[in-house]
């Protein structure tokens, strides 16, 4: 179990989630079950590749009414003046 | 030794979609932090994205305009990554199956090859509070489509990363997919950089360098980090991999020390959209649609119209004023007269009102009108500059403003006759200066003849009618 526990712990590290023990255990658990199936899959004939959608609809270019500003807010744990708090993070970031 | 610099550019476009790539809130800027989200763009639980069909349009012109082919199935992923402008935890990207590949462009006299073209989302934006050391997040960007274009290392000086620049922002204008604005973060470009001795075919190690946020910071930057790379190495020390950030203040790149995990994307294909089909006949229709670019449009304009390369590169520096000469020119205006007009009194007046082309008040019915009056003789340049001025913020009606002003110009000869024998008369002391050598005295006796006219008369024609009395006598 440890080497599963090792990925759960540096990814709520990074995630900056607190996990108890038991709650670690249970995710590492989790993750091994998935890591099976992604196995089975990978069991999977070359060539049996799922044809692709012939037309898929694509969406007009509209704008559409947004969540409502607080009941997107109400699900974060702390906001000021409309913006949702986090502590200070490392680094910069950003989509790359 | 002697180096060589090679440097890549990475360039994200953000397109000007009304609505997001995987949702239907709007893109529009200043709305109020978080009010532009919903639970696609903020990754809640049960949420589905659907792809925005003008983002695909967009990117497939972009790809055509730089010669790249178009992916017949392309596909999405998401690359993974911790930080709060990201909600979902992941961005949805292209990693393995790109929409474009394999393009190339002319720039500066070189070939610089386009690798790829994929389609993306961009994230939130952080703003960090120093007094109380907390992040404040707004979403509302996420989720804005952007486009990220790859070129291969095949740029040697910074002239020819910034002439490519300006050509891929001059592009992304005319094809109406985005406003290209750096100031303004829809044209954000990262530099790849290494060195290594000149005729090694070798690749050097490269740093990356970000926030580059005009086209002098981009050269400033080139200009600081070849030279700190060629020293290290010259030093006989190595040349880390690693991203940098250019200080514009200080004019130097400095470290960014990320993480090394923060680099592990975990990427895998998106399970949520599925792939992207285009029919061949949907490109050629879209190769078939693309409108003329910048650069097309300058040679035609030298050799159709036989205009100056200046004139050329003026009024196509903005599609809205390539639009407006065009129109002129369907409208009868000389190519010529019409290219002072917009380089002269037109970008003055817009210039004035800091006001981009794109948002010109008057039309060029307008302003041909005008033009037309002038080439009629029946207003003289300066007073149609005086029109123009009138006119220009409300695309007021030339011919009215001219009528209900009194301004047309006197054609009437021989009125301009009686008023001119009528200055000689009242100043002879300037008509001796004149006739005793003193150049200056005749501009005198213009303006006396003009004002009497009250600038109405063709200045041409009162100075001819001066000369021909003044040597008559
Ligand atoms: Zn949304």
């Amino acid at each position: 179990m440890e080497e599963t526990n090792k990925p759960v712990r540096e990814l709520s590290r990074l995630a900056r989630l607190s996990l108890t023990p038991q709650e670690e255990e249970e995710l590492a658990g989790r993750l091994e079950e998935m890591v099976g199936y992604l196995h089975a899959l990978s069991q999977v004939e070359h060539g049996a590749e799922v044809e692709a959608p012939s037309a898929v609809p694509f969406r007009p270019d509209q704008v559409e009414p947004s969540l409502d500003g607080d009941k997107l807010l109400n699900q974060a744990p702390q906001v000021r003046d409309g913006y949702v708090v986090t502590p200070r993070s490392v680094g910069e970031g950003g989509a790359e | 030794m002697n180096w060589e610099i090679v440097m890549g550019l990475e360039t994200h476009v953000e397109l000007s979609t009304e609505s997001k790539i995987f949702c239907s809130c709007s893109t529009a800027f200043g709305g109020a932090p978080n009010s532009q989200c919903c639970p696609v763009c903020m990754g809640l639980p049960g949420a589905l994205p659907v792809l925005n069909q003008k983002v695909v349009e967009y990117g497939v012109k972009v790809g055509l305009a730089l010669g790249c082919s178009i992916t017949p199935v392309s596909r999405f992923d998401r690359k993974n990554y911790f930080y709060p402008d990201l909600p979902k935890g992941y961005q949805i990207s292209q990693l393995y199956a790109p929409l474009c590949r394999n393009g190339r462009v002319e720039v500066a006299g070189t070939t610089i090859g386009i690798h790829e073209i994929h389609m993306e989302e961009d994230a939130g934006k952080l703003y960090h509070d120093p007094a109380t050391g907390e992040t404040l997040c707004d979403f509302n960007r996420c989720g804005v489509p952007l486009l990220e274009i790859v070129t291969e290392p095949d740029f040697r000086t910074s002239e020819q990363v910034v002439a490519y620049l300006k050509k891929l922002r001059d592009s992304l204008q005319y094809l109406g997919v985005s406003d290209g604005k750096m100031e303004e973060g829809s044209l954000r470009c990262d530099v790849n950089l290494s060195v290594r001795p000149v005729g090694s075919d070798t690749l050097g190690t490269r740093t990356e360098m970000k926030n580059l946020g005009s086209f002098q910071a981009i050269a400033r930057a080139i200009q600081f980090e070849s030279q700190r790379q060629i020293s290290l190495l010259e030093r006989g020390e190595r040349v880390v991999q690693e991203t940098r950030r250019f200080d514009e203040e200080k004019g130097e790149t400095f470290s960014m020390r990320s993480k090394e995990e923060a680099r592990d994307y975990r990427y895998f294909p998106e399970p949520d959209l599925p792939p992207v089909v285009l029919s061949r006949e949907y490109v050629e229709g879209i190769r078939e649609n693309l409108p003329e670019l910048g650069e097309a449009k300058r040679r035609r304009y030298a050799q159709q119209y036989q205009l100056p390369e200046y004139d050329c590169q003026m009024v196509t520096s903005h599609p809205a004023l390539a639009r407006f000469f065009e129109e002129l020119l369907a409208l009868g205006t000389p190519p010529k007269q019409g290219t002072n007009w917009i380089m002269g009194e037109v970008l003055g007046a817009l210039s004035e009102r800091s006001l981009s082309p794109g948002q010109m008040p008057m039309t060029p019915k307008t302003l041909a009108r005008l033009i037309a009056l002038v080439g009629e003789g029946k207003l003289n340049r300066n007073t149609a500059v005086k029109v123009f001025e009138a006119v220009f913020d409300t695309d007021g009606d030339v011919d009215e403003y001219v009528a209900a002003h009194g301004l047309e110009q006197v054609q009437d000869v021989e009125l301009v006759e009686r008023i001119v024998v009528q200055v000689l008369e009242e100043n002879p002391q300037s008509v001796a200066d004149y006739r005793g050598g003193k150049e200056k005295a005749f501009g005198f006796l213009v303006g006396q003849t003009m004002r009497k006219l009250q600038g109405k008369a063709d200045p041409q024609t009162v100075r001819r009618l001066l000369l021909e009395r003044l040597g008559q006598e």
